[in-house]
């Protein structure tokens, strides 16, 4: 931010901004300094809690680290089936909803409607009571990836819409105008286009998706959450523990946004205001989780 | 479907308890979220360095004449740039308070509270009803909430929404 806000100090102003400068690093270095000291006085920083997780030489360091990664690898899992299916669904989705008469249309606008409010936590624990007595009895990383594709996959849905509609409306009429069908119109001119457009909107959703694997806890799947709660539990020290297994979370997520903003300035040469717009619908969407 | 007649009372407390907590949440958030913003383009380093901000899309020639008729910092945001900020940004804010409707269910999965996730965590569970027929109420709970706040945003969208 330019300072238009302000006018450059004088003299006078200088000084007043260095003296309220300091009064402000001493206040934030206060609440750092008594939220570190609390945390001392609990004896949190002993390497006793640290060592286990962190130094190679530690007896426990080897098992901690083979259920973390156990635990991680079921994130993994779950988040690729998720993506894969909701990928694949919303697809279908969103091409049924352009493609297909009002009453098609309808049904599924009322589809998409219905599970974007619904709660990605109620859709995952209901996933693992009502299907079982339905008969199907599944494996807990199933019910979490069905609840975690039945909302995503409409959001997802929407974000391909989106992206379709931001195609300029010239290229569909061109396409029809040399004798495409509405199918192949789709297929070879729009979609490509629109998949350019909406790239960075899926790709963070997609990252959403890994995030969300995390909720699993509510149906009592072994990820990499609960993992790490079961290591404090045991060692006694669930505040490293929770604390190693949000670095990694955010490790991840941070390398596959960057992927994204990577991705963005590649694809979207040219139709860059376009992307922007999409992606605009897309955090609409993605602060939904 | 006897678990939702049977239960009405409590179904409605819980959406009147998710309701509640969004509500503190969205005053807390907006509080901090104002805050941190302000922090932003203050003329102080320190501050600036604490916290993205939305007052950024409101037009350079507005902060300008603030200034240029004499208003300081404090004033030319209080009466000039943060109203328009704040129009600017309903639509986005109001999308960010519906899924503060649905992320609020997860305060039902640490066994706080009575909102609408714990009384179909509670009907299923201990109480032995039918999964389906709760999950229809808790749906209609939630949608009862997210609809009209969604059309209301559709709304507002409409009205203030500043040409530039």
């Amino acid at each position: 931010m330019s300072s238009v806000l302000f006018d450059s100090p004088g003299p006078r102003g200088r000084r007043n901004s260095y003296l309220w400068s300091a009064a402000a690093v001493v206040a934030i270095a206060g609440v750092v300094y008594l939220g570190a000291r609390r945390l001392a006085e609990n004896g949190q920083f002993e390497s006793e809690l640290w060592a286990p997780l962190f130094d190679p030489r530690h007896e426990s360091f080897p098992a901690v680290w083979r259920v973390i990664r156990q635990g991680f690898l079921h994130n993994l899992q779950a988040a690729a089936l998720a993506m894969v299916f909701s990928l694949s669904i919303g697809t279908v989705l969103a091409l049924t909803r352009v493609t297909s008469g009002a009453r098609v249309r309808w049904l599924v606008v009322g589809f998409i409607e219905l599970f974007r409010g619904i709660p990605v936590v109620i859709a995952i624990f209901f996933a693992s009571r009502v299907l079982p007595e339905f008969g199907v009895d599944l494996p807990t990383l199933w019910y979490l990836v069905i609840g975690l594709t039945a909302y995503n996959s409409v959001v997802i849905a929407e974000i391909i819409r989106a992206g379709l509609n931001a195609v300029p409306s010239g290229q569909a009429e061109a396409a029809h105008s040399i004798g495409l069908t509405r199918g192949q119109a789709l297929r070879i001119v729009l979609l490509p286009q629109a998949v350019r457009i909406m790239l960075p909107a899926l790709i963070s959703q997609l990252v959403v998706i890994l995030k969300d694997t995390a909720l699993g806890f509510i149906i009592a799947f072994e990820d990499l959450q609960r993992n790490a709660g079961f290591i404090g539990q045991e060692l006694d020290n669930p505040l490293q523990a929770y604390l190693l297994a949000a670095v990694i979370f955010i490790v991840v997520n941070i390398a596959l946004s960057r992927l994204a903003v990577y991705l963005e300035a590649r694809l979207s040469r040219g139709t860059r205001s376009k992307a922007a717009q999409v992606t605009e619908v897309a955090t609409d969407a993605t602060t939904g989780a | 479907m006897d678990a939702i007649t049977d239960n009405l009372d409590l179904f409605w407390r819980g959406i009147l308890t998710t309701l509640e907590i969004c509500v503190w949440a969205a005053v807390l958030s907006l509080v901090i979220g104002t805050v941190i913003a302000i922090f932003r383009v203050s003329p102080l380093p320190p501050l600036r360095a604490v916290g993205t901000t939305w007052i950024n899309s409101v037009a350079v020639g507005q902060a300008e004449a603030a200034r240029a008729i004499g208003l300081p910092f404090g004033k030319s945001l209080r009466h000039i740039v943060l109203p328009q900020a704040f129009r600017t940004v309903l639509p986005p804010m109001g999308n960010v308070y519906i899924a503060m409707i649905k992320n609020s269910a997860i305060v039902g999965a640490f066994g706080v509270s009575g909102d609408l996730f714990w009384v179909g965590q509670t009907l299923t569970g201990a109480r032995g009803y039918g999964a389906l027929p709760v999950l229809l109420g808790v749906t209609a709970g939630y949608l009862i909430l997210t609809l009209p706040a969604g059309a209301a945003v559709a709304q507002i969208e409409r009205r203030v929404v500043i040409a530039r």
